[in-house]
């Protein structure tokens, strides 16, 4: 028998990879492209009376449609979010001008299945589409989003504060293997304690947690990263290959501040966020599980990268915010190398004063984007257009803005499990999960 | 017919067909046949039709129609797995005539080469994506998946050899 070539063992190992998914991790976006090969019941008419015939009718569509359009103003061209739940009412109390260190999460892993966590501490898991909503039994509150590598293993990183008179702190990365159901929680480590925590203690008050993150590619495989809130102590990343049983420091590339991580099989990883002291953005990446990592090559451009959304490893597309001003015009990143190297790429258009916040793009260059002017309004003026909504299916764009129910002031997150599939948190007078509809 | 776990005959006619105590044609439960079966025919169906959902549906018509049929097949994971084949292919007939393809969705967080090598495989018209599923997932020999694809082994062999290429072709760097 002749041996395999490099495509029969990827074929291979792609087949049985998918063939022992669990049930409801596979499946197909129906008519989402047309047909460009195989049989056709119009194969008999010449392929170009068909182009011509098509291009006719697309044009007359494309005129009506810009006439609906223009007779009413204000109205999205995509269809539309509907708001289908209302949050725990312990987050009415939250005011939606949030701080950027410590936000809301939204972490879907299908279409039944999201994960809510937010600074009162609290997550929440729903299994029926936002209809009940279960706090999940957490050793403490969330400092990081809940972060999935695969429907049933996700992790999040938590903090608690011992009981007075002495002040202390604990961290606790928990983890899950069936979804959510359980979860199990180690100690992270005390450099985490170094690097996040110490100004708080200093102060007595946590007036600032700084930014951490925790990515799990496997249950054993874990990388940490925390934001220093006490310069010159640098920001750490931590990585575990036991479960947490152990765990070691490394060095994140010189004045690099992380804000989130994501982990892929074979101990690829991404680290996104700003260097300290140019106060531009900065992407930090590994290959051996969080042990080494480089500076990835980004635009010189002021500000952070706070949300970030990798596809596949391959392709991830970034959302920058800056630090000194409300941009008048929108630009994503995107990076086609596994978050190697970057570069700017237009963004949705923004309303008067709107901050692009968070994205989510579950299939290459299928993304959706979501922002606001709230919290924007407190730092900078911004204008009365509120949340927005935008979607892209093209790696060169355009955005489509879509319609957000009107009650909707503001959005936290967004989350694609998969094409046509979208949840987003947002605030009306409470905290809502939308839903998008096609 | 799903319940929301995924899982078949729970409710609605098949539990009442599939019970213990009814046995099919050939003598042996269709209860135990369908225990011993059925998860291997349903990650051959996902790999065919590239829908946990559609899988599950056809895998449930193939076992109907064994039920159904006059004449007790002497093979019936044989029959089964033929049976499946040809309503896979049907099923992707019929979407080829709504004139769309439907596309994969990636898998969640997996390794892009898992992700790009599926998108792949999916996009090969249906007799060559079946001649690499029966051939490197199931490791049938040439002659019996043409028996399966109801062709002849030179036709598998050349489907093979157009999917390889196709495959490689897309994938290289």
């Amino acid at each position: 028998m002749s041996p395999m070539t490099d495509t029969e063992e990827r074929l291979t190992t792609t087949l049985r990879y998918v063939a022992d998914l669990p049930p409801g991790n596979v499946e197909v976006a129906p008519n989402a492209r047309p047909r460009t090969a195989g049989p056709s019941r119009y194969a008999l008419v010449p392929r170009r009376w068909l182009v011509f015939v098509g291009a006719v009718v697309v044009s007359v569509c494309l005129l009506v449609a810009g006439l609906v359009i223009a007779g009413l103003p204000g109205q999205g061209t995509a269809p539309g979010w509907e708001l289908i739940s209302t949050l725990n009412p312990a987050w009415e109390a939250v005011p939606g001008s949030l701080s950027l260190q410590v936000g809301f999460s939204l972490t879907c892993t299908g279409a039944t299945t999201c994960f809510a966590s937010g600074p009162n501490q609290a997550v929440y898991i729903t299994r029926d589409t936002g209809h009940i909503w279960h706090q999940v039994a957490l050793p403490g509150q969330p400092i990081s989003g809940v972060q999935c590598a695969s429907p049933n293993n996700c992790s999040i990183l938590t903090f608690r504060e011992s009981a007075p008179p002495k002040s202390d702190w604990s961290w606790f990365m928990s983890e899950t293997s069936d979804g959510g159901r359980t979860w199990s929680s180690t100690r992270a480590p005390s450099a985490i304690n170094v690097a996040v925590l110490m100004p708080s203690l200093a102060t007595g008050v946590p007036s600032r947690y700084g930014w951490a993150s925790v990515s799990c590619a496997t249950m054993a495989s874990c990388v940490i990263v925390a934001e220093s809130v006490r310069p010159p102590v640098p920001s750490a990343a931590l990585f575990t290959t036991d479960a947490g049983r152990t765990w070691a420091v490394a060095n994140l590339p010189h004045r690099f501040v992380p804000s989130q991580i994501q982990c892929f099989a074979r101990g690829q990883c991404l680290s996104t966020g700003f260097d300290s002291t140019t106060q531009t953005i900065a992407v930090a990446f590994s290959a051996n599980g969080g042990s080494t990592w480089s500076a990835a090559r980004v635009p010189d451009l002021s500000g952070a990268i706070l949300s970030v959304s990798c596809s596949s490893l391959s392709y991830c597309m970034a959302v920058p915010i800056s630090f000194t001003a409300a941009p008048t015009t929108s630009s994503v990143l995107v990076s086609t190398d596994g978050g190697h190297s970057w570069s700017l790429q237009a963004g949705p258009a923004l309303p008067a004063g709107g901050t692009l916040w968070k994205l989510s793009c579950p299939v290459r260059a299928n993304c959706w984007a979501m922002g606001d002017n709230w919290p924007v309004q407190v730092a900078f003026g911004g204008g009365p257009d509120g949340a927005f909504a935008a979607a892209t299916t093209d790696t060169r764009g355009p955005w489509r803005s879509a319609t957000l129910p009107p009650a909707v002031q503001g959005t936290e997150a967004v989350s694609c499990p998969s094409i046509g599939t979208c949840f987003a948190l947002a605030w009306t007078t409470t905290l809502v999960l939308l839903e998008y509809r096609t | 017919m799903r319940n929301q776990s995924g899982g078949l005959f729970v409710d609605g006619h098949m539990s009442r067909n599939t019970g213990a105590s009814v046995a099919d044609n050939a003598g042996r439960p269709l209860a135990e046949l369908f225990a011993s079966e059925r998860e291997g025919l349903r990650r051959l169906a996902r790999l065919l039709t590239g829908s946990d959902a559609m899988a599950e549906d056809l895998v449930q018509e193939a076992f109907v129609r064994l039920q159904a049929s006059h004449t007790a097949p002497a093979n019936r994971g044989g029959y089964l797995r033929t049976v499946l084949v040809n309503l896979c292919r049907d099923h992707l007939r019929r979407q080829a005539r709504a004139r769309y393809r439907a596309v994969p969705v990636p898998l969640v967080q997996a390794p892009p080469e898992v992700d790009e090598t599926w998108a792949a495989v999916c996009r090969l018209p249906f007799r060559q994506r079946a001649a690499v599923v029966l051939r490197y997932y199931q490791d049938l020999p040439e002659a019996e998946i043409a028996n399966l694809l109801g062709c002849r082994p030179g036709t598998v062999k050349s489907s093979l050899s157009r999917a390889l290429a196709k495959l490689r072709k897309e994938l290289s760097p």
